[in-house]
């Protein structure tokens, strides 16, 4: 075996797992699909010394349809969005990015919740709902809150997360008819995690909503490139300058390093996306 | 040490084991079931593929003490299943394996890419093995392999077979 010890106990609701984290000795860890975090143990990235198994909780799992939004339990797995077991707000765009996620068996474990607690800024679900401008729905001992996916990501695999709490679902806002959406991920062998990720979502006239991972310690919103979107009539190669000049500002005004080379790479998904997003 | 009880390969198994123990472990050091090739051992090779409740993970990034009272299949249990059967006899004709390491997860992911319906071009196979490395055939017969048998488990049936023997259980 690869991990060092930890004591492991399964929880059946959220009450139970909140009393088991705050009962837990030492440094205690949810373990919900174990994608991320199993490779972790086995490498000794991490030595917990105990987990909670929150991998079969039914209010994890629940699914609620709303007018404006759907709301997707946190244990709801890739595989499950791949296969469109369960609505997607995202008219599509949900069931594309779990279709390129890791692998069918990685799929068919992991959590879309456990994606965003981890919080890795080249995984394709944290960037995904920050397009998609998503809410988070906390629960913890001292009550229940919410938070705005743009307040969820405080740092490289840092969230706002306090200890102990569970993300508990996301609500995603539903995209109207006319939305179009566009995903690009760059990796040298599929599956992979991203080298440049970028995901577009169209606001109609107003400026899209254009977010860039792998470049910053969080996924990052891109308003000048956002402000270039409802101008374009019709996609066109000639537009890569234009949307790689906004590009350079906002990774600026974000405070972020780059060189060259990264400069262009990020400018090609940010166009594919944007490119998809204008040919759907 | 926790006591876990589950099914693998349709036997009850009950088992004194480690929390730390992952499905692999489980099957291969305990139930000598060494069809399941454990390697990388983080997530990243696909040798240790296992079926969990009918569909295919890695067996070396789950917990047995996740799966408890769970399904367990190995590439054992279809020793005799005519699907995996007809997948065994592309691989041989078509050379997908050469020193065979990787070829019980292969199997399986075949297998399950068949049944899902999404085995039908060589692009689409090779995308649902981007999960499972083999450093011997560089590929070629692999996908031929599949491409093959998903032909014929279409047009011999077998796959509809498969699928609702599936969703019976």
């Amino acid at each position: 075996m690869k991990p060092a010890p930890f004591a492991y106990s399964r929880a059946e609701t959220v009450a139970e797992a909140l009393s088991g984290f705050a009962a837990a000795e030492g440094e205690a860890k949810y373990l919900a699909g174990g994608q991320t975090l199993g490779p972790m143990l086995n490498l000794r990235l991490t030595q917990p010394d105990s987990l909670i198994d929150i991998s079969r909780v039914a209010e994890l799992r629940e699914v609620e349809e709303r007018s404006s939004s759907v709301i997707l339990g946190a244990g709801i797995r890739h595989a499950e969005i791949e296969d469109g077991l369960v609505p997607d707000a995202a008219r599509g765009l949900m069931r594309r990015t779990a279709r390129g996620l890791a692998y069918r068996a990685v799929r068919n474990r992991g959590t879309i919740g456990g994606s965003l607690a981890h919080a890795d800024p080249v995984a394709e679900w944290p960037n995904v709902l920050m397009a998609l401008d998503a809410t988070l729905l906390i629960r913890g001992v001292e009550g229940d809150r919410s938070v705005g996916i743009g307040d969820f990501f405080v740092g490289y695999l840092t969230t706002s997360l306090e200890p102990g709490e569970i993300l508990h679902a996301l609500e995603i806002p539903r995209l109207g008819i006319e939305q179009r959406t566009g995903i690009s991920k760059l990796c040298r062998k599929v599956g992979e995690f991203a080298q440049s990720l970028a995901v577009t979502v169209t606001q109609g006239r107003r400026a899209a909503r254009c977010v860039l991972g792998c470049a910053s310690r969080t996924p990052i919103l891109l308003p000048q490139v956002g402000e270039i979107v409802p101008g374009i009539e019709r996609w066109s190669a000639a537009l890569r300058p234009e949307i790689q000049t906004a590009l350079q500002a906002d990774l600026q005004s974000a405070g972020v390093e780059f060189d060259a080379l990264e400069l262009k790479t990020h400018a090609a998904t940010v166009s594919r996306s944007i490119m998809e997003a204008l040919a759907a | 040490m926790k006591r876990i009880e589950l099914s693998v390969n349709g036997v009850r198994v009950s088992s004194l084991t480690d929390p730390r123990n992952s499905v692999g472990e489980l099957v291969r050091e305990e139930l000598n079931l060494t069809a399941t090739h454990l390697a990388c051992e983080h997530g990243v090779c696909g040798a240790c593929t296992v079926l969990v409740d009918g569909v295919p993970v890695r067996g070396c990034i789950t917990l047995a003490a996740a799966v408890e009272g769970q399904e367990i299949r190995t590439l054992e249990d279809f020793a005799e299943e005519p699907l995996m059967d007809l997948i065994r006899r592309c691989f041989s004709e078509a050379h997908g394996l050469q020193c065979g390491f990787c070829t019980p997860g292969m199997l399986l992911m075949a297998r399950d890419m068949i049944l899902r319906g999404v085995a039908e071009t060589a692009e689409e196979i090779r995308l649902g093995l981007s999960g499972n490395i083999c450093r011997c055939t560089g590929y070629a017969g692999i996908v031929k392999a599949i491409e093959t048998a998903a032909e014929r488990a279409r047009a011999t049936g077998l796959a509809a077979q498969a699928r609702n023997a599936r969703e019976e259980n």
